[in-house]
């Protein structure tokens, strides 16, 4: 008996479309057709594979304003929060805001991806640049008060950063045995419960067979030794941590495009047997059901279902468990995820930060929107990517569209 | 289900836009002018012809000279100083530019038919459009110099351009040296465009 919870975070009005499922009138006739355009795909890239349809061919990236927003402009009005938080403005002016880390002294990391810099913000300080010119620097991890940054090609060290943030130290690469292509090429990295580092390296494709080496998330010692493959079969995270309990890894998983509107949706996993499951890609999508072409000759019962379903196209990135003292206590342990919206799908959905409460075995129980407002007439006015905890138990959300970082407090 | 508030009522700003003073835009004008030219076509090897590029592209390239991701000595020297609303300014005034009209002498045929089927093989006009002018978001190649174009291949090809998500530096690997000469050739001398 699967106990996996599917969860349908759409728009009030998909949600409508979905339960009226149109009316008898409109059943006799084709809904309007998207309107064609002429706009051949090209060989590479996300759009490869794209189905010559026209509503197919009005798909692209989603591309954000190429200046950061400033301070004053940023869509803090249009933010909804539950009753009893309140959402500010912590930083602007960070183009291309990815992921972000607190230190033990409060610094606040940053990392981008495409803009190639790491921020810090000191406590009480003004957000600044300590490396640029990086190659697509998205992961960020801090082991005792050392600071590793995963690039494309490898993870290196800034040692005692906190204590060095006028005069940030050489990195030093420790690991780099990660994949050379360029799809999917951004890593995230984090901090295990042993004091490890976990890399993921990314199957490098929209959908293809994966050499090996790819699809993974990887162990490895904090001078780069030991290198561990934690599990396979994962298309593309951006996002992963640690069940404050057990340990066991959590993370988001970001499906493959051009199958359908409405499938595959994006997932929530768990490694429950580090080393020894395999999550489906290229071969299984959701557990359900198996890929059209690489699926053949495999069955889904022979990889690890996901634990929740995030909604078709909605890129959940960041996510952290809540261990902080600020939250009512019904968000002790549960996992906030930033979702950062979809590029692959006409109505958009996500662009918020949703909360899975788990049981106490460790499985979702139940999904619930946290913070949303981010879509305006069916464009992106923000996008959130990552999340943390702050020491006073209130959480960070960076946003890449407007080159910002929000704070949720509660109370006071 | 929990009730939604808006959890800050005060407005900071009520979508206020940005404000395009011209800044220091007006004095660097004349520098763009002496490499790039007035008319949107640049006579300087090397130097890219600017006509026809959009504005939201435009701005992009600036900003990533300014911040160093764009490698340019003379780019990255010039914004170096440029306030955001400089580049903005840069940016329109670049987006108000006429299209570089096609050069003076037929191109080479066999090089005409060969870039042809490079363009149709590499699916170019799948990011650049049909008749490859570009748009919001993608340079236009047609009538682009035909040296900067090589050099800006060669570019991505050896990774010292990257581009959005490094998409063309997927294309052009498979690419020989010879066949990125021939597509240079080829997009600088097309035949004037129908819907130019």
């Amino acid at each position: 008996m699967k106990s996996r919870l599917y969860l349908r975070l759409l728009t009030g009005a998909v949600a409508g479309a979905l339960l009226f499922g149109g009316n008898a009138a409109l059943a006799q006739e084709d809904p309007p057709a998207p309107p064609a355009v002429d706009n051949p795909p090209p060989a590479e890239g996300p759009l490869m594979g794209r189905p010559e349809t026209p509503g197919a061919q009005a798909l692209a990236i989603q591309t954000p304003p190429a200046l950061p927003t400033a301070a004053e402009d940023l869509p803090i009005s249009k933010i909804k929060v539950p009753e009893g938080f309140k959402v500010e403005v912590f930083a602007a002016g960070i183009d291309n805001a990815r992921s972000v880390r607190v230190a033990e002294g409060g610094t606040v990391i940053v990392s981008n991806w495409q803009a190639n810099r790491v921020w810090a913000i000191p406590a009480g300080g003004e957000p600044k640049p300590i490396y640029e010119g990086l190659d697509w620097p998205n992961g960020i991890a801090l082991v005792g008060g050392d600071l590793y940054i995963a690039e494309h090609q490898r993870v290196s060290r800034a040692a005692d950063i906190e204590a060095n943030l006028d005069n940030p130290p050489e990195l030093e690469p420790i690991y780099t045995d990660l994949g050379e292509p360029r799809p999917h090429g951004w890593r995230f990295l984090a901090t295990g419960p042993d004091g490890k580092l976990y890399v993921s390296n990314s199957s490098p494709c929209n959908i293809c067979a994966v050499e090996p080496g790819f699809g993974e998330i990887r162990k490895i010692n904090t001078d780069g030794s030991g290198a561990e493959t934690i599990l396979r079969g994962m298309r593309n995270t951006v996002g992963f941590d640690f069940h404050p309990g057990t340990g066991e890894l959590y993370f988001t998983d970001n499906q493959r495009d051009w199958l359908s509107e409405d499938l595959p949706e994006d997932e929530l996993n768990r490694v429950t047997e580090p080393g020894k499951q395999h999550f489906g890609f290229p071969f299984c999508h959701n557990g359900t059901f198996t890929d059209p072409e690489h699926g053949w000759g495999y069955k889904c019962s022979d990889f690890t279902d996901p634990i929740a379903l995030l909604g078709p196209h909605s890129a959940p990135l960041g996510m952290r468990f809540y261990t902080g003292e600020m939250f009512p206590e019904r968000y002790q342990g549960a996992i906030f995820i930033a979702r950062h919206g979809p590029w692959n799908r006409t109505q958009k959905i996500g662009a918020d930060i949703v909360v899975a409460h788990l049981d106490e075995s460790g499985n979702v129980e139940s999904l619930e929107p946290f913070l949303t407002g981010l879509i305006e007439d069916n464009q992106y006015i923000g996008r959130p990517v990552d999340v943390e905890i702050m020491k006073d138990g209130s959480l960070l959300v960076t946003d890449d569209w407007n080159g910002a970082v929000y704070r949720v407090s509660y109370g006071m | 289900m929990r009730q939604f508030t808006i959890g800050m009522a005060a407005s900071l700003a009520l979508a206020c836009s940005p404000t395009f003073a011209q800044e220091g835009f007006v004095e660097l004008k004349d520098q763009c002018i002496a490499c790039h030219g007035e008319a949107g076509y640049s006579e300087i090897p090397d130097t890219p012809s600017l006509g026809g590029i959009d504005d939201y592209y435009a701005l992009l390239q600036l900003v990533a000279f300014r911040s160093g991701n764009r490698k340019a000595d003379v780019m990255n020297e010039i914004t170096a100083e440029m306030s955001d609303n400089d580049l903005r300014a840069a940016a329109a005034w670049i987006d108000s530019l006429p299209r570089p009209p096609k050069p003076d002498g037929e191109g080479d045929p066999a090089k005409m038919q060969r870039g042809a089927e490079l363009v149709s093989q590499n699916h170019c006009n799948g990011c650049h459009g049909k008749d490859l002018l570009g748009g919001h978001q993608m340079p236009p190649l047609r009538h682009q110099r035909e040296d900067y174009l090589l050099n800006a291949l060669h570019d991505y090809k050896a990774e010292r351009r990257f581009g959005d998500r490094a998409a063309m530096v997927e294309v052009v690997q498979k690419i020989s040296d010879e066949d990125l000469a021939i597509l240079a050739h080829y997009m600088a001398h097309l035949p004037e465009a129908s819907d130019q």
